[in-house]
């Protein structure tokens, strides 16, 4: 076979959804123009003060093409999915099958159009009179995230930890002026890396289990003194947040300490050979809770410690998940922001060694463990709450087990509690959020 | 780590080719099979009427392009019927005797026209119109001024209509349905009207709330005498009464079927290795109810996750929504979800000459819209529908505005925002 020279870096339409001024069309004026049909939309609804443009996301596996029935439609080595006009019949199948309003359906002629970018040169984007629509390079549309790397000597993690994709991204948002807290677990290597050297490039320290907010108190109370905002950051594991050193944890939300606490929770304590921690889910196998003939893993549910912090005085409370980085970043952001008492991230965080799951698959696992609502993904801000990303139908727990070999020994009925457990823990959520909701900052 | 497998295919329609796609998502060195009954490249069936009404011609109907089965190094066998299946063995055997071994399978077999009842001593031939094959059959067969009788006013039947009414051979066609409306469970009775309406000015004739009763063959042509015993001459019959999935050929094989293929969630059926997508399978619904449902966008869904779980990447189907859309004489008809009345739904309707447009609800959330004449969005409907999304609040803005409003409301729930 011939190999061909397509390049991989693209370019890319960037939309800023809801951003157009009241009544401008020069977009679709623009394509319409250009291209007789418009590919482009505006949908201006003044009845809820909504403005915005939508057109083709160039989806890499497009529905409308695997739905269209003449193979109009196809996808080329740019990334394009482009129809071709002559062969489409009208069947709106690819109206059906695009959920995402990205087929033009012309209800004139009856015939289907959709945005092939004016092949790298859209005549929309040229026609804003905003920056609504952008031809970007995909790769500067990350641009925010590229503040310098975080590690300095590199990072003694395992490699494809879902931990260190946690702290990357984390130290990238946190900017310089703050210092970062450790305890014993794989994150001490953020502080102590490899024999001396510390491996980030902000100030760190490493306490022990027992006192990492209370070290994390009295060096911020040291900073506000002497007029600093440099805000102290703590990277925990599972174990010494939600076991060994849950009370100086408690203690400091309760006392309104502006410390951020980021809880990393891989279920158990893991780089010491993967014993059971109060987060470890029900039903998993580790080291201190084997399954043989008598016993099925764990034979508790995890302890809830964001539910716990969220009624434990800290003013700002979210789980966060790696899958998704910029709900991530996002309330990263807003638990900086708060000034008036802690802010606590419970970031999930597989750990593939321990869970028994192959090397690249913390990223999938992570995904569905909020898909099959096993994680819950919601903050409470000052009390009030919401969901962060609502999964109104769970897939199956099986997609979410399957990937995982410390929950190979369930059997059926097994899993079918696991399900239902992550089905209760999502209601009550959902029961706060209606309870004491969410209003907007 | 893997070893090298054997997929094999059996149906090389949409589900089939998305199977293939998926497969071949991720590099290894199994191999794939596709078996056709089909000499033709694959295609879809949905294309026949407009085949008939000349929209395009049968050149440019390949799903594929003529590269696509060897850049996915797909073996295309076409023109061979399964007829059996061992499980035990793990082959399929084909109408010329021959066997082909697989690893893992997938029945994407596709349907097969049903039948009417009907008393037909002389042999009447009933043409049907599901495959390639009966499209040609069909051309040879009109002649102009033909009299043509279609056997139900279902989804094939009124496409068929629509393109007979299109040839310029002026054809007097005849469309026979039993229930009292034109495209019954796809559109309510008042949509069904006006879409009657609109084929009875371009001349077709119905006879509704009848059945064919009987053929025979007469000196001036075929008489169908129907259930009110009035009686009609045509030179031709078709029957559009409706499709059943084709599994015969699995009797004694061990695959549990219901009315097609029982499959799970992953398109899995009761046995290891053998799966089952399209219009062949029993599958689940959006609200989780089994069922079959032979369209597109369902049957490249059902390919794609059949074709990840074969490849080992654990998927599952959301469950299909019923979604309709069709082009008659230039207005357009959809239908999506569940749009009939019922005690615990609200519905909310608007209609002028233009057009129409009915919504109905449950609760918070949309469960079903039918429109005529009116622009919309059926995709964003669809995810509106099937997530559950709370959007009664709009419900003035969507029957008013539905294909800015559907967007819109769709967009905000994709980008996991609640709607206020």
């Amino acid at each position: 076979m011939s190999l061909q020279t397509v390049p991989v870096v693209r370019d890319t339409l960037a939309i800023d959804f809801g951003a157009c001024p009241p009544g401008c069309s020069e977009c679709v004026k623009a394509c319409e123009q250009h291209r007789s049909v418009a590919r482009i939309a505006t949908l201006h609804l003044p009845e809820v003060s909504f403005h915005g443009a939508i057109t083709c996301l160039q989806c890499s596996e497009p529905a409308c093409r695997d739905a269209c029935p003449t193979g109009a439609i196809s996808r080329d080595d740019a990334g394009v999915a482009r129809l071709d006009r002559g062969r489409c019949v009208g069947c709106g199948a690819c109206a059906i099958a695009c959920e995402w309003g990205g087929i033009s359906f012309d209800f004139g002629t009856i015939r289907a159009a959709k945005c092939d970018t004016c092949d790298g040169d859209p005549a929309c984007a040229r026609a804003c009179p905003t920056d609504v629509l952008r031809w970007v390079e995909s790769r500067r549309l990350f641009e925010r995230f590229s503040h310098p790397d975080p590690f300095t000597k590199g990072a003694s993690l395992c490699p494809g930890c879902a931990g260190e994709l946690g702290f990357r991204l984390a130290f990238r948002v946190i900017g310089d002026d703050a210092v970062v807290f450790v305890g014993p677990g794989c994150a001490c290597a953020l502080a102590n890396g490899l024999g001396a050297e510390a491996t980030t490039r902000l100030p760190s320290a490493m306490a022990l289990m027992t006192n990492i907010p209370s070290l994390m108190t009295g060096v911020a109370r040291r900073l506000r003194q002497t007029g600093k905002r440099t805000r102290c950051v703590a990277f925990v594991g599972d174990g010494a947040t939600a076991d060994v050193g849950f009370q100086p944890l408690s203690g400091a939300a309760e006392r309104g300490e502006p410390i951020v606490y980021i809880c990393y929770d891989n279920e158990g304590y893991m780089n010491t050979g993967v014993q059971r921690s109060g987060t470890t889910s029900h039903g998993a196998r580790t080291m201190t809770s084997p399954a043989g003939p008598r016993l099925k893993g764990k034979g508790q549910p995890a302890k809830e410690v964001p539910l716990m912090m969220a009624f434990n005085g800290a003013a700002y409370v979210a789980t966060a998940n790696i899958a998704y980085p910029e709900d991530f970043e996002a309330k990263l952001r807003r638990a900086l922001d708060v000034e008036d008492g802690l802010s606590y991230l419970h970031l999930y965080s597989p750990c593939y060694v321990g869970w028994e799951s192959p090397m690249d698959s913390v990223l999938q696992i992570s995904r569905r463990a909020v898909e099959t609502r096993m994680f819950p993904m919601w903050e409470a801000d000052h009390g009030k709450f919401r969901i962060t990303h609502p999964v109104d139908q769970a897939r199956p727990i099986e997609e979410f087990t399957s990937l995982i070999g410390r929950f190979r020994h369930l059997g059926h009925d097994d899993l079918k509690m696991l399900a239902e457990e992550a089905q209760a823990r999502y209601r009550r959520i959902e029961a706060l959020c209606q309870a004491m909701p969410f209003n907007g900052r | 780590m893997n070893s090298i497998r054997q997929h094999v295919i059996v149906g090389a329609g949409t589900a089939g080719i998305s199977a293939v796609e998926a497969l071949r998502k991720a590099p290894s060195d199994d191999s794939i099979t596709l078996i056709s009954a089909e000499s033709d490249a694959p295609y879809s069936p949905t294309v026949l009427p407009h085949l008939l009404a000349g929209r395009i011609d049968e050149r440019q109907v390949a799903l594929r392009s003529a590269d696509f089965f060897d850049r996915a190094r797909c073996r295309l066998m076409l023109g061979r019927t399964v007829t059996g299946l061992d499980a035990e063995r793990r082959t399929v055997s084909l109408d010329d005797g021959s066997r082909v071994s697989f690893d893992r399978l997938l029945l994407a077999v596709g349907s097969e026209p049903l039948m009417p009842k009907i008393e037909n001593p002389d042999r009447v031939e009933c043409l049907s119109f599901t495959r390639i094959g009966d499209l040609r059959t069909l051309r040879t067969r009109l002649k102009r001024g033909s009299r043509v009788a279609i056997l139900g006013a279902g989804l094939i039947g009124m496409e068929l209509a629509d393109a007979l009414a299109h040839l310029p051979l002026g054809i007097r066609v005849l469309v026979v349905e039993q229930e009292k409306q034109v495209l019954p469970r796809t559109f309510n009775e008042t949509l069904a009207d006006e879409v009657l309406e609109l084929f009875q000015n371009k001349g077709v004739a119905f006879a509704l709330g009848r059945r064919a009763a009987a053929l025979e063959k007469t000196r001036d042509g075929i008489a169908v005498t129907l259930s009110d015993a009035s009686a009609h001459v045509v030179d031709l019959v078709v029957a559009c009464v409706g499709v059943r999935p084709r599994i015969g050929f699995l009797a004694g094989s061990g695959v549990a079927v219901g009315r097609g293929i029982l499959a799970d969630r992953r398109m899995a059926t009761n046995l290891a290795g053998i799966y089952a997508a399209g219009d062949a399978a029993e599958g689940f619904s959006a609200d989780g109810a089994a069922g079959c449902h032979p369209v597109l966008p369902t049957a490249a869904a059902q390919g794609r996750v059949a074709g990840a779980n074969m490849a080992d990447r654990p998927a599952g189907h959301e469950g299909w929504l019923p979604a309709n859309f069709f082009n008659f004489f230039g207005k357009v008809a959809v239908s999506v979800g569940d749009a009939s009345a019922g005690p615990e739904r609200e519905s909310l309707k608007r209609s002028n000459g233009a057009g129409h447009a009915e919504l109905f609800f449950e609760g918070e959330r949309l469960v079903g819209a039918n429109f005529l004449g009116v622009p919309t969005d059926p995709g964003s409907l669809s995810m509106l529908i099937k997530k559950r999304v709370a959007v009664k609040e709009h419900r003035e803005l969507l029957l008013n505005r539905p294909l800015e409003a559907s967007r819109w409301l769709a967009a905000r729930a994709q980008r996991g925002e609640r709607v206020k």
